[in-house]
């Protein structure tokens, strides 16, 4: 060990910038550790210069200061940094650290309190957002996207503003979702709508993930809880505000396009193959319609905050704007975000006072995602814009026969762009005031209130031109225009009524317990209204209105002796106004204990271990966000007008028994955990390890109804099992740590596997429910099935020529046998699905001086994804029936189906791979004007490489099934990071 | 110290009935106006008509809010395949000598064409849901729908003159399906108004459902209204008479029982009945102001404001004509049609070769002898097939069906350029059916004389060819020597086509799996197979859904059908 550290310290010197000033004052020290054993390799710098050295393999250190008085910085990993004067530098031969256990003292935001990490027994994880090596952050999910070891985030398609998906170990639930909950700022939120937040404005991420850590969150919790804290304000700061300004532009451009048949190519092909009559004519134009809707799109965005402490009320105000184009042309997307965060204590710091208001705008210019498609199989042949009498088509071709628009035609992509208006506009609220009073006279005990409100509304417009060449495919079909316009309100309040109580018994006993009421009230709001573009309604406006209540008691106890024994209980009881009332109450227990092995003395002095800890838990949690609000209540819809019937001369106003289930409760996940946390030599290298065993019960599936029995044939309802298991692994390390250098690696693993145990009222060997919807009407690729993975492909198995040719339409039976039927009978369960059951990220970074350089990777393998795309054509496609040609790709041509082939297993492909999510590189100007103003400037590029070997555009998909999703692109980034 | 415990308690006393106000709230209601709870629904007599609306609605319409709106009836099912008629139209036209589909392969449409369907086909599971879905509305209005309740909550006096009637309609309704039931699946689950929800239903046989449908039926004769006094788009005694009448006549199909007596009875009685005589021409029968048609006994009601779907007649229209048909007369949903359903050769040679093509200068076929022969056949092949090649889901193979349009018998649109919807009511019981129905009877036994017979067949005929009392058309008038049942079938086929009887019949007259074939019967759509072949016998039922067998413990499928 000695070994490797001198070994480690040669090399520092060597790195290690000579500075040739001139001998003013020679200082010698030996920097130590508590032990007085030497460290090796502390920075020693004179404060405010580049003048600096390290220890070497004895602890030893030589300096030379200009001034006296100069001030002396030391610091190692590990330790507390350490600040002394040039005269007491030298008075000193032995310069002691305190090890600082960092993060040990860390403190997390767990639920309804805070925890030292070190105290921590429960699997979670916090991440600040890096704020050096990131690339464009334009949603809260892409800053931890391949950072937390059994958290997968598949990030939202390319269209700027989209969410990605977040799956923590895999989900626990089939048909409700598998969304992990999250909470801002102690209020938890729908996770469909954290876009309106600000990265910038995140301090830091907490990501709960066994039992022990989310049951405090009891119904909510079977799928994780990310908790995330906004930034604050400074509580020690000096009065001066601090302002930070950062911005950054982006390129972004179309990372690859699907390879589809050129017009020349297309007439060749269509010659050959399409048996079209011989008097159908293909057009004259050459057209590529991928290269008419892409475009290179810029983006730009602006963040200020003002960080301060005004008459000891500490502040931070915030305000950020994005302005983002895709590359789709007309597709744009900008928010608007003020955060105003305020935090003052009163009466002695007795009564802490936390208030988070934050607000936004969001303004999404959408598109429609089948122009993508269409833009694949459009002819080629056709040209983009073509006149017609009355008017039709607007200036654009239009599909026409006989004179008149063809009503089951695709419709022209350019024309859909240009002339279909979309805004979804969304403005959200959401704030709380948190009240902590630490009692006056027993100040061990802390009353909690918290008090919080979101509110959203929601405008979703959408505007097509009468004779718009869509409007004769969709709508009336016959050219009216519409104007769709669809406004949603959302107001969800919330009160937390806890208190804590924190007490340290003795020497070694320390206690703390928390208890309190939770309420919470969700409602909504939909209108809807489709009319002409000249105001007159084309169908009855429609409406939807529900509420929902949530009540807990929640409870905490944790103790611990010596800091070396942990113990945690908790118990959460929860009612939902989802379940009738003998359903309504679930108790979510947990219990877990820690053993922080290095305290014991055995350990004590194994120097290059600087922590382990055992971590050990149990817990139950539920799951109640099924569709509807009232599903345990038998209800009667009426008609609107469009459905009424006639008795006599009068339309009646028709009810309808809708279908529920009186019995539906809560879904129950029971989860064991055991963890493992390390450190070596200093903690420059650390991690953890867990790993669990999850089972879910009372799985709330869709399962049909027997026929006769409900006023629905298939219902929601708790049936099912499911078993879950998982390692994570995770490490960081610093191998290189100098005066100017630092470099930074960290990475994390995740292997997990979910297998359904029961799923329907009988189970037999052959029974599954169809999921995996490829669109259109019931094409389903994938089932749920006992001892199965949920989401496993379903399909035919190709046969083959003995070139390894598929035949087309020819699939090979279990018997072996061959059959042209594509139906279910012959379907096989092919044990492949789209759920990863291996993946993991990777980053690093460099910091030499006041440059920085960093990359992010993450990837998966296991998982298969099903290519639609090329599935779903054949040569078919060139021409159709109804007197139209259309494209198709060269893949198409080659397999030469005749007809589309939707469930050969020809089109499941290896979905592994691994991206280059980004890479940056930064400089610093550290002293501006003053010490305290500083500016970065950097340059990243995203989504760079991706190696996999899926024939498609890119497999991370997170249904598996790629259809035309709107491509995620390359983007080129320029930041300013301003700080004074 | 002791203030602060003082302090404590306040406060938690002072925070108690937070607590258990918060503890109510969780007794939600819909918060919704179109969301109601039952006794909500209950506490008018208009609440009890739109229950009963439903009844009726739910076999035509497909959801509350009309159209594809998107709240379904049926959630498994694509909105507008769900429509009962819709879902019957596949299984008892796409199946037989009538239609094939060119569109729907993914719904199942090519395993009607091949008659190879199986237990997880999708559309052979349609029906089945919208049955049942139909079969517990109606069981819910008997539950609800009682004198006691009616008393409890004070509507008794409103409706104590009508509510009887309301019942046996339903009570209809479900016998009605209950039939269907026994004619496309046999054996299978039984569940009535006194069985609670949730209820997991036990099989019963084809004998013992066909028992039902009869005894209720019967039972039904003397409770519904009288003859021609019900409000338009409710049943009255006619319509039962006619259900009796069809279910006696394929009473030996179904359960081996000689039972044609009665059905001639029963079909004699409808034709006798002054309240629903022939219409003066057969193409009014399927026109936008059908309402006015004297011979519809038991109309679904369609609407292109008010009552809209995809299934209905929508689906008649849209499906076996496409948009471009508009050019040569008015279909009255302008441009809007599919055009995927086409006429297979066996239906179009049911008619005389002169009276199959489409004449543009005579789009009504007006100076055809048959007026029944409704093809359009410009720039379409009469074969469904090409020479040499696969079955080509092309929508020009095959003549198109044009009987089905949504303009008003005066030959006008509804609105310039057409509606969205259609306003056709779909004819489900009508009187020339019960003409054919007692001719074939006759012919099978029962009481009436030859003479009778022929009677009844050339009064429909004299009708189709707008002849003898119906004008001075070329009689298409039969004798004595051509009335067999081989021509009473071919009859059926041209004054029935598309009205969804067409596979009962076949079955009846044995002629569905076996010694009759048609284009692409049995085939597996291969290149140049388009010549029919007959198939195994058991596909003279449909097998019970796969799904059933996921939930219900207590089903057998029918006889050689392998459940996967």
């Amino acid at each position: 060990m000695k070994k490797i550290r001198f070994m480690l310290s040669v090399f520092f010197l060597l790195c290690l910038s000579v500075n040739s000033i001139a001998q003013r004052k020679t200082l010698q020290g030996t920097v130590v550790d508590k032990d007085n054993q030497a460290i090796i390799g502390a920075s020693v710098i004179e404060k405010g210069t580049q003048n600096g050295t390290i220890t070497d393999a004895d602890g030893n250190c030589v300096i030379s200061v200009s001034k006296p008085n100069a001030i002396i910085q030391i610091s190692s990993i590990g330790f507390e940094n350490k600040e002394l004067t040039a005269s007491d530098f030298s008075g000193r031969k032995r310069i002691q650290l305190i090890e600082s256990s960092v993060s040990l003292n860390e403190v997390i935001t767990i639920g309804y309190g805070q925890v030292r990490k070190g105290d921590a027994t429960g699997s979670l994880n916090t991440i600040k957002p890096d704020a050096l090596n990131k690339g464009r952050q334009l949603t809260v999910q892409d800053a931890l996207v391949g950072k937390v070891a059994g958290v997968n985030i598949v990030p939202g398609s390319g269209a700027p503003g989209t969410g990605g998906t977040i799956r923590i170990r895999m989900g626990a639930s089939l048909s409700a979702t598998n969304d992990p909950l999250i909470v801002i700022d102690g209020i938890p939120v729908s996770n469909t709508s954290v876009s309106s937040i600000n990265p910038n404005d995140i301090a830091t991420f907490t990501v709960l993930k066994d039992a022990s850590a989310t049951a405090i969150y009891g119904s909510r919790a079977s799928n994780g809880v990310i908790i995330i804290t906004t930034k604050k304000g400074n509580e020690n700061g000096d009065g001066k505000p601090q302002i930070n300004y950062s911005s950054n532009f982006t390129l972004s451009d179309v990372s690859g396009k699907l390879d589809a048949l050129s017009a020349d190519e297309y007439r060749i092909a269509f010659a050959e193959n399409s048996g079209a009559p011989a008097d159908f004519e293909l057009g004259t134009a050459s057209t590529n319609w991928q290269n008419e809707i892409y475009r290179s799109a810029y983006g730009t965005d602006h963040n200020l905050s003002v960080t301060g402490n005004a008459k000891h009320i500490p502040y931070r105000v915030s305000v950020g704007y994005t302005n983002q184009n895709g590359i789709i042309k007309q597709n744009n997307y900008e928010r608007f975000n003020a955060g105003l965060g305020l935090s003052p204590k009163f009466f002695e710091k007795h009564l802490s006072v936390d208030i988070n208001l934050k607000g936004s705008i969001e303004n999404d210019k959408s598109i429609s995602e089948d122009i993508i498609g269409t833009a694949v199989s459009f002819d080629p042949t056709r040209p983009v814009h073509e006149s017609y009498t009355n008017n039709v088509g607007l200036g654009y071709f239009t599909w026409m026969s006989g004179g008149a628009p063809i009503a089951i035609a695709s419709s022209n992509p350019v024309a859909d762009l240009y002339l279909t208006d979309k805004l979804d506009k969304t403005m959200r609220s959401i704030g709380n005031i948190a009240l902590d009073y630490k009692v006056h006279g027993l100040e061990d005990l802390h009353l909690n209130l918290n008090v919080g409100y979101d509110i959203l509304r929601n405008n979703n417009d959408e505007f097509s031109p009468q004779y718009a060449p869509l409007m004769y495919i969709s709508n009336q079909k016959d050219g009216t225009g519409k104007d769709y316009s669809y406004v949603q309100d959302k107001k969800n309040y919330l009160l937390d009524l806890y208190a804590n109580y924190s007490k340290k018994f003795g020497e070694n006993h320390s206690l703390s317990a928390m208890g309190g009421y939770g309420w919470q009230r969700f409602w909504y709001k939909n209108n809807s209204t489709t009319n002409d573009t000249f105001g007159n309604e084309l169908s009855s406006p429609l409406h939807e209105e529900a509420e929902l209540y949530l009540l807990s008691f929640f409870g905490r106890l944790n103790y611990s002796y010596a800091q070396k024994y942990l113990l945690t209980a908790s118990l959460r009881a929860d009612a939902s106004s989802r379940f009738s009332s003998e359903n309504r109450w679930g108790y979510f227990p947990s219990v877990a204990a820690a053993w922080r092995i290095k305290e014991e003395n055995f350990l004590k002095d194994v120097d290059f271990l600087s922590d382990l800890k055992l971590r050990l838990s149990y817990g139950q949690t539920g799951q109640q966000d099924i569709g509807s609000y009232y599903q345990h209540l038998s209800t009667y819809t009426a008609s609107y007008n469009e459905s009424r019937y006639l008795f006599g001369d009068k339309w009646t106003t028709i009810y309808r028994p809708d279908g529920y289930d009186p019995n539906i409760k809560w879904e129950t996940t029971e989860t064991y955990n055991f963890g493992l946390d390390y450190g070596f030599l200093n903690n420059r290298i650390s991690g953890g390890i867990d790993i669990y065993k999850r089972y879910t019960s009372d799985l709330l599936n869709e399962i049909y109804v027997p026929a006769g029995s409900n006023f629905t044939n298939v219902i929601e309802t708790n049936i099912g099992n499911m078993e879950s298991k998982g390692i994570e692994f995770a490490i960081s390390g610093i191998p290189v740590k100098t005066k100017d250098w630092e470099w930074t690696i960290g990475g994390n693993f995740t292997w997990n596997d979910s297998k359904i145990t029961k799923l329907n009222t009988i189970d037999t060997d052959d029974n599954y429910i169809k999921t995996g919807d490829a669109g259109g009407t019931g094409k389903y690729l994938q089932v749920h099935m006992v001892g199965e993975t949920p989401n496993t492909f379903f399909l035919l198995k190709q046969a083959y020529d003995e070139n390894g040719k598929p035949l087309d339409g020819q699939y090979v039976k279990e018997d072996g046998t061959i059959t042209t039927s594509e139906e279910d009978v012959n379907k096989y369960v092919t044990g492949k699905t789209s759920k990863a059951p291996y993946y993991y990220g990777l980053s690093t970074r460099l910091i030499y001086k006041d440059w920085d350089f960093g990359i992010n990777g993450h990837g998966s393998f296991g998982n298969y994804v099903y290519n639609y795309v090329a599935a779903s054509e054949s040569l078919d496609d060139l021409y159709t029936a109804n007197g139209t040609s259309g494209n198709i790709l060269k893949s198409t041509l080659e397999t030469g189906f005749t007809q589309q082939r939707l469930y050969t297993d020809y089109f499941l492909e290896n979905g592994a791979f691994f991206r280059l999510d980004n890479i940056t590189l930064g400089y610093t100007f550290k002293k501006l004007w003053n010490s305290s103003s500083s500016l970065r400037l950097s340059f990243s590029a995203q989504n760079i490489v991706t190696i996999t070997g899926y024939s498609g555009l890119d497999p991370e998909i997170y249904s598996g099934i790629d259809k035309n999703v709107y491509q995620r692109p390359r983007v080129y980034m320029l930041g300013v990071n301003l700080n004074f | 110290m002791k203030t602060n415990i003082i302090k404590y308690i306040s406060i938690a006393v002072l925070t108690l009935p937070l607590f258990t106000s918060c503890l109510s709230d969780l007794d939600t209601l819909p918060l919704d106006s179109n969301q109601l709870v039952g006794e909500e629904v209950y506490q008018t007599s208009d609440g009890y008509r739109g229950v009963l609306a439903k009844c009726y609605a739910s076999l035509i319409l497909t959801g509350q809010e009309g159209g594809d709106g998107g709240d379904g009836d049926v959630p498994s099912i694509d909105e507008g395949y769900s429509g009962y008629t819709r879902a019957l139209f596949y299984l008892q036209e796409a199946s037989t000598d009538e239609i094939a589909f060119h569109a729907g392969s993914s719904h199942g449409s090519l395993t009607m064409l091949y008659m190879n369907w199986n237990p997880s086909t999708k559309l052979v599971s349609y029906p089945y849901y919208r049955l049942y879905m139909a079969i517990g509305y109606c069981n819910e209005f008997l539950r609800e729908c009682t004198e006691s309740k009616l008393k409890d909550r004070g509507v008794y006096e409103k409706l104590k003159n009508e509510y009887e009637y309301y019942r046996a309609e339903v009570r209809f309704i479900r016998a009605y399906c209950y039939n269907a039931i026994c004619d496309l699946y046999g054996s299978a689950p039984f569940v009535d108004e006194t069985m609670a929800i949730g209820t997991i239903p036990s099989q019963k046989t084809r004998k013992e459902i066909y028992d039902y449908v009869v005894s209720e039926g019967e039972a039904l004769t003397t409770l519904l209204k009288e003859p021609g006094t019900n409000e338009y788009g409710r049943v009255d005694q006619v319509a039962d008479w006619f259900l009796l009448a069809r279910v006696y006549l394929n009473a030996k199909t179904w359960v081996n029982e000689d039972q044609y007596e009665k059905a001639y009875l029963y079909a004699k009685k409808v034709i006798e009945d002054e309240n629903y005589h022939l219409a003066p021409d057969y193409r009014q029968i399927f026109l936008a102001d059908n309402n006015t048609c004297s011979e519809i006994i038991w109309p679904l009601v369609q609407d292109a404001d008010n009552a809209q779907s995809s299934a209905g007649t929508n689906f008649c229209i849209k499906a076996l004509m496409n948009g471009s048909m508009n050019n040569y007369f008015f279909t009255g949903v302008g441009t809007k049609g599919w055009g995927n359903g086409r006429v297979k050769t066996q239906l179009v040679d049911l008619f005389d070769l002169s009276d199959q093509t489409f004449d543009v200068n005579d789009t009504w076929g007006d100076n055809k002898k048959d007026k029944r022969a409704q093809f359009f056949t410009i720039g379409h092949t009469k074969e469904t097939w090409v020479t040499g090649k696969a079955f080509q889901k092309d929508f020009a193979n095959g003549y198109a069906c044009i009987k089905w349009r949504n303009v008003t018998k005066d030959r006008k649109e509804l609105v310039e350029g057409g509606t969205v919807y259609s306003s056709v009511d779909f004819p489900m019981f009508r009187t020339a059916d019960a003409y054919l129905m007692a001719a074939e009877a006759i012919l099978r036994g029962a009481s009436g004389t030859r003479q009778n017979a022929l009677d009844y067949v050339n009064e429909v005929r004299d009708r189709a060819y707008m002849s003898g009392s119906y004008g001075n058309g070329i009689s298409g008038r039969i004798t004595d020597s051509q009335l067999t049942l081989d021509f009473i079938l071919a009859e059926r086929g041209r004054e029935l086509y598309t009205e969804l009887i067409r596979r009962t019949d076949l079955i009846r007259f044995d002629k569905y799996t076996k010694g009759y074939n048609w284009d692409w019967k049995g085939s597996d759509g291969a290149a140049g197979n388009y010549v029919g072949k007959d198939v195994d016998d058991k596909y003279k039922l449909f097998p019970i859904p796969q799904d059933e067998f996921t939930v219900n413990p207590y089903l057998t499928q029918n006889s050689n059908y392998v459940n996967n």
